[in-house]
């Protein structure tokens, strides 16, 4: 088992609507999962693939995979069949587990027996990787979150696919014993507000928008919720985001974090408390992690860096460097042992705390009939972290089937806001594609 | 012709082509949605408009978005 659910009678998991399951509920919940995901071949090293939207639902069958010593591959069936069939071929597990049951599945392929996660996320290029992550690691990782945030009752608003709502918020609330308060489910910030209220929230984790617009209907006038504190990641914590929150919540303690999925997740955090705060700390590192700048690279070494990319033996090299030093691929420097963060070093960019793969973006558009070439470049945006802006050579008749090709292939977070059919692209002596001259045009545009 | 609202919206979720028809908006998106048309519209979304009666479907968040460009 991954964390240790305590045998009480003390609240668990609580639904919007206030039903809930208490540790001891939990724990047998977990069993009866557990012995079901093992007579359908769930087993050490075996992956089963969870595609449960309830949220309830996915706690319970993802501490039952751990239970049985399996490991888990959180789907996103929001993003459709195709996203989550391909992931399935890619991943090889053993069992699909979803709302419908059990499905058996062919060919499973064995992970190293120490693996408890698999997440796939989108690099500098090519398609999403899926980051293997360790039992051993992801508990270091909840002990030292647990060091500094309080785990009493703790609302999650966040999608459990994300290892930040996951991991950083589900694991470490039950493993300190406290309540997890799920609302996912609640689309609205009203209405998130309002179950917070009714259910007593004190703490609150959550991306900078979504804290953004939880903290102005505070501002004009929706009860706010008792809460201790308030956690940000997932993109940078900006000075307009700073003061609304506590103009909302004036009493609570409020927390930055810096993290990234290779490292299960969470690297540095710092709170409001500390006069680094205010000069836009992403935070300093936590207990057993080490941080050090190559070049300008933010680079993390600790117990909860990552086993290695899935099937990418090439990337996993790039990214693990000789003495377990994990590149993140994120541009900072550390003032005395605090960690500021600059942005991206690479093609990656994070819009609304998703994390998109340029690269990516522009392979998918190749795909589409009539399109020559494509490159998306970024820019800078205030309220999502990052604006895509897409060229492509191609007629701009082939735009409407190109942006139905994109919603059946991409995350909604990945789809350009803009595309620009384009007769050539500027191009380098190299003939690699100008990037530069692109990103001067969007700004233009 | 497609609306500059449906263009914001299609960034986040499907668009059904039933403008009434519910969209199908996960919280997050949601969020993203409220923010991006604040910068496209160049007006501030009172955060406890974010609901389903002016966020359900494409054809309420046009009136919205209509409402609120009238000021």
């Amino acid at each position: 088992m991954l964390i240790a659910l305590r045998d009480s009678d003390a609240p668990a998991l609580v639904k919007p609507d206030g039903a809930q399951l208490t540790y001891r509920q939990l724990g047998a919940e977990v069993e009866k999962e557990a012995r079901a995901l093992r007579s359908q071949g769930a087993a050490p090293g075996r992956i089963v693939a969870l595609g449960m939207t309830d949220p309830q639902q996915f706690l319970v069958s993802a501490l039952a995979i751990w239970e049985s010593g399996a490991v888990l591959l959180p789907l996103d069936v929001r993003a459709g069949a195709g996203p989550a069939e391909a992931l399935i071929r890619r991943a090889r597990p053993v069992l699909l587990r979803d709302a419908e049951g059990f499905r058996q599945l062919p060919d499973p392929r064995e992970l190293d027996e120490g693996t408890a996660l698999l997440l796939f996320t989108s690099g500098s290029s090519g398609p999403p990787k899926g980051v293997r992550l360790s039992r051993d690691g992801l508990r270091a990782n909840i002990e030292a979150i647990l060091r500094y945030l309080p785990a009493a009752r703790t609302a999650i608003v966040l999608p459990l696919t994300y290892s930040y709502a996951l991991v950083g918020q589900a694991l470490t609330t039950l493993h300190a014993g406290g309540t997890a308060l799920l609302l996912g489910e609640l689309k609205y910030p009203p209405e998130q507000l309002a179950a917070m209220v009714r259910l007593g929230a004190r703490g609150l984790s959550s991306v900078p928008p979504s804290l953004r617009l939880i903290a102005r209907a505070v501002v004009e006038g929706i009860s706010a919720p008792p809460l201790d504190y308030l956690a940000s990641a997932g993109a940078s914590l900006d000075a307009a985001t700073v003061a609304l929150v506590r103009t909302a919540f004036p009493s609570a303690r409020l927390w930055n974090q810096y993290g990234l999925t290779e490292a299960s997740p969470r690297v540095a955090a710092i709170s409001d408390a500390d006069p680094a705060f205010a000069r836009g700390a992403a935070g300093r590192p936590l207990q057993g992690i080490e941080l050090r700048i190559d070049g300008e690279e933010i680079l993390v070494r600790g117990p909860s860096v990552m086993l290695g990319y899935l099937d990418d033996p090439d990337a996993t090299s790039r990214a693990l460097l000789p003495g377990g030093w994990l590149r993140t691929g994120d541009v900072g420097h550390l003032e005395e042992g605090c960690l500021f963060v600059h942005g991206r070093g690479d093609g990656v960019v994070k819009c609304a705390g998703e994390r998109v793969g340029l690269d990516e973006v522009a392979a998918a558009m190749r795909e589409c009939p009539g399109v020559a070439d494509a490159c998306v470049v970024a820019l800078p945006d205030e309220a999502l972290g990052a604006r895509l802006i897409a060229f492509v050579e191609a007629p701009a008749s082939v735009l409407a089937e190109l942006r139905k090709l994109l919603r059946r292939k991409l995350l909604p977070a990945k789809r350009p806001a803009e595309i620009i059919p384009v007769e050539s692209l500027p191009r380098l002596p190299s003939g690699k594609i100008d990037r530069q001259a692109l990103r001067r045009r969007a700004e233009e545009a | 012709m497609k609306s500059e609202v449906v263009e914001v919206i299609e960034q986040f979720t499907e668009v059904p082509g039933d403008p009434a028809q519910a969209l199908d908006l996960a919280s997050l998106e949601l969020v993203q949605l409220a923010e991006a048309l604040e910068e496209r519209f160049a007006f501030v979304v009172d955060a406890r408009d974010l609901n389903e009666k002016n966020f359900g479907s494409v054809a309420q968040i046009e009136a919205y978005v209509a409402r609120k460009r009238r000021g």
